[in-house]
């Protein structure tokens, strides 16, 4: 009896979480400026959400930028939020604006040196790692890793979101 | 663990019919779901390890071999090792129930001597109990989120880091496979441009790890930690900032008040200047003061002094740190857990990839000042090209003599200039680093010297991706007199790189080498005793999973990131992993 109580048990931890939507949690941080930036801020006027995980060492992650640059300078103006989140801790912190700017980010950049939002997001902090947000709040695709060419899928998947043919 | 790989790729099945416009052709816009899926959801990630450990043949050559010995824990026999990692987030928008699931399981781990049942490996420690010997399953971290309005508060497990790090730094290091937490209560809250933090709990370090072999598992420390931190932003151009913690170590494992009956070991205190876009500057200047009780912490009291200044000119990225540190890794010392984690780690202003035995004693040094520059240039063009050039010069005033991890008797001035190229955006990449280090010690003693080269490199060929990645270094030692072993000072040359073919997507062959003649290195090779070879197939069933079944060795080294320096063991044997979010 407790191995099929066991089992049942496993079962709805299994089930609940693909029966549900993901809903995106809400978070706070500062941006590179200290301006304090919200998701639900990002997400105001229905706009879709594009989180990108990142770190100041991290190779393929720098590769990727470009890519998610012109994607903001694209589909921005679609409703499209571009927002990268720097996973570097508090001790690396400040390489962050400095590489921001050499990469010509126009997009926010925000700093969890606490590791509150990967915590949340992406607890095995792989990286980079993106996740798309409907205009519902709901996470709809998530990408772990960067190969060339991911990009391409990810645009597809951010005009999906947008409804834009 | 069949049941997670359904149940991911029966997440990631809907997704990829219905809304990938590729596959049908068009671009269909996005359904919107029932109302009463908005409000709560979850998510989650599953990560699997399968590793079958290839023990040297000999029973004789690893008894004659200590280093390797203890390092794998004396096991002789082949051994499977299986870890599962599930982390499950549940709840609103607002609301958020963390969990994360650690199982670990040894197979192949006894053997029967005399009529006797006998583990080869010890994979807990006594003190930690288990259904089995040879498993664990723990409940390793949980936490429940609460955003309401401008506040954050966090019941359970959550991370704490105060300015730079340098006062308190307990986050997620998962790079060097280090996740610590405090088990506590945590809060945040934003009263216009004021922000207020507060955090206390006991350490709790994961007990399983994820890449590294498992074997004497203890039970938490459970250090107690409290900290705040009070911030006045957007003072004109300024952000002001005060913070302060309080540590006390336990002497033994476990969550009993008792451990907690000595006084306080040690604080931490100080405060943050920021200046943002002044003359076009952005300035930060932090101080910290420590101040230890501990009676195993030979000194009373350390300071640390940290500073960044960065501007943009057109093309150009400044940044300019400097450092003093001076007994701020006493903490760290005074509660070492086989290096789990450390309370306190601020910029160490190093180029961390390429750190070895010598240089990791500056990482960790109780007494170094000095700073880096490094430059960016943006050149004009389609795709991004950014050559850099950065250098660091310090003087370490630590001495193997005054307790620290260095080899050497005499103070050191370390130079080291690194150049950069990055070209990125298009088909081709390169991201491309070269640096020469000295540490030249005063007197006659010499210095260690150490050049090195990495490079990334990707682009197409007959539509197939193809990335080479190469790791150098050559590292020439100075005179060192510490009662280090002589035999194991000889220069010593490093050398890894990898080929990766995006044969057939989604799958990927990936060839890796690795060649050390460092004695330092506990590992052997496979393919001759300084040189390792492997070979992997990965394959990507949906955009957040990947599998991938690995062949061969890989050499043992030490690793920094962080600010934390970890000896990490090398491995021979096949291994299955799967990786993916639902």
């Amino acid at each position: 009896m407790s191995l099929l109580r066991s089992f049942a048990a496993l079962l709805v931890l299994v089930i609940a979480p693909l029966a549900w939507a993901a809903v995106a949690p809400d978070f706070t941080l500062r941006d590179i400026n200290s301006k304090s930036v919200s998701l639900s801020e990002l997400r105001k006027n229905n706009k879709i959400v594009l989180v990108n995980f990142w770190a100041t060492w991290c190779n393929p992650c720098q590769v990727e930028m470009p890519h998610l640059q012109a994607l903001h300078a694209e589909l921005g103006s679609q409703g499209l939020a571009v927002v990268g989140i720097a996973t570097d801790d508090a001790r690396s912190s400040s390489m962050v604006k400095p590489l921001v700017y050499s990469k010509k980010l126009s997009y926010p950049v925000l700093l969890d040196t606490q590791s509150s939002v990967v915590s949340l997001y992406n607890p095995n902090k792989v990286l980079p790692f993106t996740v798309l947000i409907n205009s519902a709040g709901e996470m709809v695709y998530s990408h772990s890793g960067y190969n060339a060419g991911d990009e391409v899928e990810l645009r597809t998947k951010v005009l999906a979101a947008l409804g834009t043919p | 663990m069949g049941w997670w790989l359904a149940a991911a790729a029966w997440a990631a099945e809907p997704e990829s019919a219905a809304a990938d416009p590729a596959a049908a052709g068009d671009v269909a816009p996005e359904t919107a779901p029932p109302a009463w899926r908005r409000s709560v959801g979850g998510h989650g990630s599953e990560v699997l390890r399968i590793r079958w450990y290839d023990s040297p043949d000999s029973l004789q050559d690893r008894v004659a071999d200590p280093i390797l010995e203890a390092e794998l824990a004396e096991s002789v026999l082949d051994y499977v090792e299986v870890v599962n990692r599930i982390n499950l987030a549940g709840g609103s928008q607002a609301v958020t129930l963390s969990l994360q699931l650690d199982a670990v399981t040894l197979l192949s781990n006894a053997y029967k001597l005399d009529g006797a049942l006998v583990q080869e490996r010890d994979l807990l420690q006594p003190e930690l109990s288990s259904f089995s010997p040879n498993a664990l399953i723990s409940l390793e971290k949980v936490s429940l989120e609460a955003r309401p309005g401008p506040a954050r508060v966090v019941v359970g497990d959550g991370y704490v880091a105060l300015g730079r790090g340098l006062a308190l730094n307990v986050v997620k290091n998962t790079d060097i496979d280090i996740d610590t937490s405090l088990l506590g209560l945590q809060g945040t809250v934003q009263l216009g441009d004021w922000e207020l933090l507060a955090a206390g709990g006991l350490t709790n370090p994961q007990q399983v790890a994820l890449e590294n072999p498992n074997f004497s598992l203890a039970a938490n420390d459970g250090h107690a930690v409290s900290a705040l931190r009070v911030a006045r932003y957007a003072l004109g151009p300024a952000n002001l900032s005060a913070h302060g913690a309080l540590f006390q170590l336990a002497d033994q494992t476990g969550l009993s008040p008792s451990h907690y009956s000595a006084p306080l070991s040690a604080a931490s205190a100080g405060g943050a200047v920021e200046l943002m876009g002044v003359g076009g500057f952005d300035v930060y200047l932090e101080g910290d003061g420590f101040f230890y009780q501990d009676p195993d912490i030979p000194v009373k009291q350390g300071y640390a002094v940290y500073s960044s200044i960065t501007t943009w000119r057109g093309p150009l990225s400044i940044l300019v740190e400097g450092k003093r540190y001076k007994d701020t890794e006493r903490i760290n010392v005074a509660s070492f857990t086989g290096g789990r984690y450390e309370f306190t780690a601020g910029p160490t202003l190093e180029y961390e990839r390429v750190i070895t035995e010598d240089s990791a004693a500056a990482v960790n040094s109780n007494n170094i000042y000095g700073g880096r520059a490094k430059v960016d240039v943006t050149l004009p063009g389609a795709t991004l090209t950014v050559p850099s050039l950065a250098l660091g010069v310090f003087r370490d005033e630590e001495t193997a003599a005054s307790g620290g991890l260095h080899f050497n008797q005499t103070p050191e001035t370390i130079l080291h200039p690194v150049a950069g190229f990055q070209w990125t955006g298009g088909p081709t990449h390169i991201l491309a680093n070269a640096g020469y280090r000295q540490d030249i010690r005063d007197s006659d003693y010499g210095s260690d010297r150490l050049e090195h080269l990495d490079v990334a490199f990707a682009t197409p060929i007959l539509g197939h991706e193809l990335e080479l990645a190469i790791n150098s270094s050559a590292f020439q030692w100075g005179k060192n007199l510490a009662g280090q072993v002589a035999s194991a000072q000889h220069d010593f040359v490093d050398l890894s790189g990898s080929i990766t073919a995006s044969i057939l997507e989604p799958l990927a062959l990936v060839l890796y080498s690795d060649y050390s003649s460092n004695p330092l290195v506990t590992s052997e090779g496979n393919l001759a005793e300084d040189f390792y070879g492997a070979v992997e197939l990965q394959f990507r069933p949906w955009p957040s999973g990947v599998i991938k079944a690995f062949y061969g060795a890989y050499r043992a080294g030490i690793r920094c990131a962080g600010g934390q320096c970890r000896n990490l063991p090398g491995f021979d044997g096949a291994r299955v992993t799967f990786d993916s979010t639902f």
